[in-house]
């Protein structure tokens, strides 16, 4: 009898996210879908946003992930390389490991105080897509480093034993076998990490502005897809634009993590 | 009588205060076939890994004596261990092809030097697939995933990437272990081809493959060296009580 219960409750929550995710996406698409046009999506916007398109704000958005992702992958991804491989579970890296942990949950709000400070004052860079994509870089940090790092060490030692029993040395080991071992879960990170700098919305108003222009250098303010819905909702400039708006930007996030899913399906076969 | 290929001098080895290893004087002769047998935890995997350093990235580990190998320390400070681990090759008790292709398993040595045009590669790798009898089975799929082949195969495929090295000296730690009595008898067989080419060091906990295999023998226990000599006699008249209590299965 507990059995039962315990099925049906395991059920019914799987249920309800399932309901939830659905009610949430449907809202938007059904209430956007249809504003959603070809021309809204190629025209500049007009009138404050009143009339016209979000074809800026599509491009903010891709440019912001376009300076985000690889500077976290990068730097993250090399962290974790760094203390999966070159260092050994030690007082040091229990340390580093709560720190990564601990800024993993500072919220948003405060890492965009902490790019308007170090990146559009302090380093000049003033409001702009280099502002916006190094503090959406960091933010997403720890996670990338976090996943990264569980992936590499989840490689069991075997394949590094014999990479190295064939001569090979360190990093020619981490670069042929390990890091395409852990491949899966790393990929796994980064795509955590581009939803993050795609959906973010007061970390990127206080570094990359709010500008209604397309963007043509990286210095240049840039409004992304997810500020523009929450400033036309808040401002009541156009319901019908901002639904529109969010419909993008849950198409765009929606073929986004297909597409990953493919590729990461697609390597998997592989091995 | 011409030196021996390995010559182990009071070795001792430690994984941090747990020793290991104690006192082991051993001389492995080229072109043979030696089995080191002994119950499982008696050392014989970390004399193995002394031979080619693995043992090098344990942290903890630290080993005394010589380990000669050519005529030379191993162990000497300015040894080319890369060099070193692609003229000793070793097979592992866990079969594991690395996660790639067939091809790019048997190819991964050769290919870390990068010495070789990629058609000679091609050539390397079926050459030691032959030899290591399991290029009929794979020939026409190179490029499969290798974990798809079988537990028999996999180790087939282990020893054509060691063979890929052009080694001098195969060890093989408990190869045969998880695989079925005909692949068993198949990697026996090809254990003894290769010692004519080959000096080839088996391990083994089984006393029963020990003395199927291998012209010499050495009885490993609790990280001591027992005894060693021709495989027939340490079978039938052995020196010490505890060799004879072993080959009669009375204990490991």
């Amino acid at each position: 009898m507990k059995d039962r219960l315990g099925t049906l409750l395991v059920w019914a929550s799987g249920m309800l996210v399932m309901g939830v995710l659905l009610a949430i996406i449907s809202i938007v698409l059904v209430r956007g879908l249809p504003f959603l046009s070809l021309e809204f999506l190629t025209q500049a916007p007009q009138k404050m946003g009143r009339e016209g398109g979000i074809l800026p704000m599509i491009a903010g958005t891709f440019l912001l992930a376009l300076v985000a992702v690889p500077v976290a992958t990068v730097l993250g991804v090399g962290a974790a390389i760094y203390l999966s491989e070159y260092t050994v579970e030690g007082r040091l890296t229990r340390i580093v490991r709560s720190g990564t942990e601990i800024l993993a949950g500072v919220p948003s709000i405060i890492f965009g105080l902490f790019g308007f400070v170090l990146f559009v004052l302090t380093l000049g860079f003033g409001w702009s897509v280099v502002s916006g994509g190094l503090t959406i870089a960091f933010m997403t940090l720890p996670t990338i480093i976090r996943t990264s790092e569980e992936s590499l060490r989840a490689v069991p030692r075997i394949y590094r034993d014999v990479s190295y029993a064939l001569g090979a040395g360190k990093w020619h080991t981490i670069r042929k076998v390990v890091l395409p071992s852990a491949g899966q879960g790393i990929l796994t990170g980064v795509m955590l990490a581009l939803g993050r700098a795609v959906a973010e919305t007061a970390a990127v108003i206080f570094t990359a502005g709010s500008s209604l222009r397309f963007p043509t250098s990286p210095f240049d303010p840039v409004r992304t897809m997810a500020v523009h819905f929450y400033i036309l909702a808040r401002e009541g400039i156009s319901m019908d634009r901002a639904y529109a708006t969010a419909a993008a930007l849950i198409v765009l996030i929606l073929v986004v993590n297909s597409v990953a899913l493919m590729l990461m399906r697609r390597y998997r076969a592989r091995f | 009588m011409s030196q021996a290929k390995i010559s182990i001098r009071g070795l001792d080895a430690y994984y941090g205060d747990f020793q290991a290893l104690a006192g082991v004087d051993l001389d492995i002769p080229a072109n043979s076939l030696f089995t080191v047998m002994g119950p499982t935890g008696s050392g014989k995997t970390t004399l193995m890994r002394t031979i080619n350093r693995l043992n090098d990235i344990v942290k903890g580990f630290r080993a005394t004596g010589q380990v000669i190998v050519d005529g030379q320390d191993v162990y000497e400070p300015g040894v080319d261990v890369p060099s070193l681990r692609r003229k000793v090759g070793m097979v592992f008790a866990v079969t594991t092809p690395l996660p790639l292709s067939i091809y790019d398993n048997v190819a991964y040595g050769p290919r870390v030097r990068r010495t070789r045009s990629e058609a000679q590669t091609g050539e390397m790798v079926e050459k030691c697939l032959r030899d290591a009898l399991l290029w009929d089975e794979v020939g026409s799929r190179l490029h499969d995933p290798a974990s798809r082949l079988s537990g028999g195969q996999q180790q087939r495929l282990s020893l054509a990437r060691v063979l890929a090295l052009e080694p001098e000296i195969v060890l093989l730690d408990e190869p045969a272990s998880g695989l079925d009595p005909v692949s068993t008898a198949r990697l026996e067989d090809l254990m003894r081809r290769l010692s004519k080419s080959y000096t080839v060091v088996l391990v083994t906990h089984n006393p029963l493959q020990a003395a199927r295999v291998g012209e010499l023998t050495a009885f490993l226990y609790m990280g001591r060296l027992i005894e060693v000599g021709p495989t027939s006699q340490l079978f039938t008249s052995p020196n010490d009580k505890r060799t004879e209590d072993y080959v009669l299965g009375r204990f490991g």
